[in-house]
């Protein structure tokens, strides 16, 4: 049980660790790229200007401050290597949202075309009827864009009519369980490959598939992002947290450490006390 | 009236799941085609699951303002926030710009200066984001009373979750930078260790709950099909 002035300082130590690094940014650690991520960067880097890529928004704001800064970074790798990007989020309706103002901010940064050289599709709901259907028609399942837009004669959808056969990499960056049906219905019946990013609470959970192949590279949490970040030398959000994540986890163990003493010590103490009672 | 609320759907359920079952096999355009048109049918149906599921919280949350049941006022802030974000949502139809299908009075999600715009991008996500991260307080907390080593197993998941909380950030990686990257000793490296526990003990077992869970999916789709389960119709029998 944590008497309250325990609790207070527990979560007083966690602000702090969050928010110094933060305020006062410092340059100690190096983050260097794990396999896992260089297998999504690889990949992307190897792709030829005028191929197309799918990145798959699914996630939603609760998982933004994790997931967006690997979604920058992927997108900006992609548009500096000249890809066509047609973006989608089959996990909710609030990750439309951060799918179209990552484009448009990387994009037109990028010197993009909104409908030429990106698209997002938007959010449909039941995965696996949608993720099949876009192998074999994308146009039959979205009349419209995210922006309400006609699909109809979009350029990059005139190019890329359907996921199977011209899509070169499909990225999912997932928050939930999409990454499986999008193996599943996707990536193995339409022969292309895929990478995945999550959550660091999730990275667990998907090693099984990067273990198999069945996805060639996997970003987990914020320090992938950050490792994305260096590897396309465009420092942002996630290499700004990575001190505070850092001093956090350090933090937890402590937490443990000092948590467990006062657990052998308890224990100590009561095996004294009953030895005095015998 | 009992053929069409017991035996139809049964039969429906039949022939669709054993033709949906079928076409998978027959790489033929025509069968494909069905296929697909299949497909965009169950989209469908599912955003009349959706119409359900808003019916559903409405209903409950209207139920506990009218009974005034203790935190109510949560449930006006529901619905207030769920009518507002819609209102400003609503496509204005009657005169849409010629390369749009639909046209949003209030801004859409392109429109950065909209009432949509605003209210998604500088009040959901935040607190959204917010909601998520109070967890890390909770984490902390949870870490200082909870994770003892009590038992054998207990603190082999102990000292599991500090490597891999370690192996997972830089400053944990630099502790042991300065050990070999090749030959025996690079395995003692953190990130070394948490790969192999991620790859190995960690992928095996859920290698296994995700075998355990696709049998258990095809157990329940030929049970649907067949008619044997029947608790989708409503009926317990």
């Amino acid at each position: 049980m944590l008497r309250s002035w325990e609790r207070y300082l527990l979560y007083g130590l966690i602000a702090f660790a969050v928010f110094l690094p933060l305020i006062f940014p410092f340059d100690v650690w190096e983050n260097l790229p794990t396999r896992e991520v260089l297998g999504v960067y690889n990949t992307i880097e190897n792709l030829q200007p005028g191929d197309t890529i799918v990145v798959a928004v699914d996630f939603d704001p609760s998982s933004e401050p994790e997931l967006y800064p690997m979604l920058l970074a992927v997108l900006r790798h992609a548009f500096s290597k000249d890809l066509y990007v047609i973006a989608i989020n089959l996990f909710g309706p609030a990750g439309t949202g951060l799918g179209v103002m990552a484009l448009n901010d990387v994009g037109g940064d990028m010197g993009k075309v909104d409908g030429e050289d990106y698209v997002m599709l938007g959010f449909k709901p039941n995965l696996p009827a949608v993720i099949s259907q876009l192998n074999s028609d994308i146009k039959e399942m979205y009349r419209s864009d995210a922006n309400g837009k006609s699909t109809a004669d979009m350029p990059i959808l005139e190019r890329t009519p359907k996921f199977q056969g011209n899509i070169k990499y499909l990225v999912d960056l997932a928050a939930g369980e999409t990454v499986r049906p999008w193996i599943a219905y996707g990536s193995a019946p339409g022969g292309y490959p895929m990478g995945a990013g999550c959550t660091a609470v999730s990275f667990a959970d998907y090693f099984s598939f990067y273990q198999s192949g069945q996805i060639n590279g996997l970003m987990g949490g914020l320090k992938a992002a950050a490792e994305y970040e260096e590897l396309i030398e465009r420092k942002g959000a996630a290499s700004a947290g990575m001190n505070s994540q850092s001093i956090v986890h350090a933090l937890l163990v402590i937490f443990i450490i000092v948590g467990n003493i006062a657990f052998f010590r308890a224990v100590m103490a009561k095996r004294a006390e009953a030895r005095e009672r015998a | 009236m009992t053929f069409l609320r017991r035996q139809l759907p049964v039969v429906i359920a039949f022939v669709l799941g054993m033709f949906v079952l079928i076409i998978f096999y027959i790489p033929a355009a025509p069968m494909q085609d069905i296929g697909d048109r299949l497909k965009v049918f169950v989209t469908i149906i599912g955003a009349f699951a959706m119409l359900l599921g808003i019916n559903s919280i409405l209903g409950q949350h209207i139920t506990k303002i009218r009974k005034r049941r203790p935190g109510y006022g949560y449930s006006w802030v529901l619905i207030l926030g769920f009518v507002t974000m819609m209102i400003a949502w609503i496509p204005w139809w009657s005169a849409p710009p010629a390369d749009s299908a639909a046209y949003y009075p209030w801004g859409g999600l392109e429109n950065s200066k909209g009432a949509f715009y605003w209210m998604f991008f500088w009040m959901m996500v935040p607190m959204q984001a917010t909601m998520f991260s109070i967890l890390a307080f909770y984490i902390a907390s949870a870490a200082y009373r909870s994770f003892r080593a009590k038992t054998l197993e207990a603190s082999v998941l102990l000292v599991a979750a500090v490597i891999v909380m370690l192996g997972r950030v830089p400053l944990g990686t630099s502790l042991t930078a300065w050990l070999p990257e090749t030959g025996f000793w690079s395995s003692l490296r953190m990130e070394e260790m948490t790969s192999w526990l991620l790859n190995v003990p960690n992928a095996a077992g859920f290698r296994g709950i995700v075998l355990g869970v696709a049998l258990g999916i095809i157990a329940t789709s030929v049970r649907i099909i067949f008619g044997v389960e029947k608790t989708y119709m409503g009926g317990g029998d």
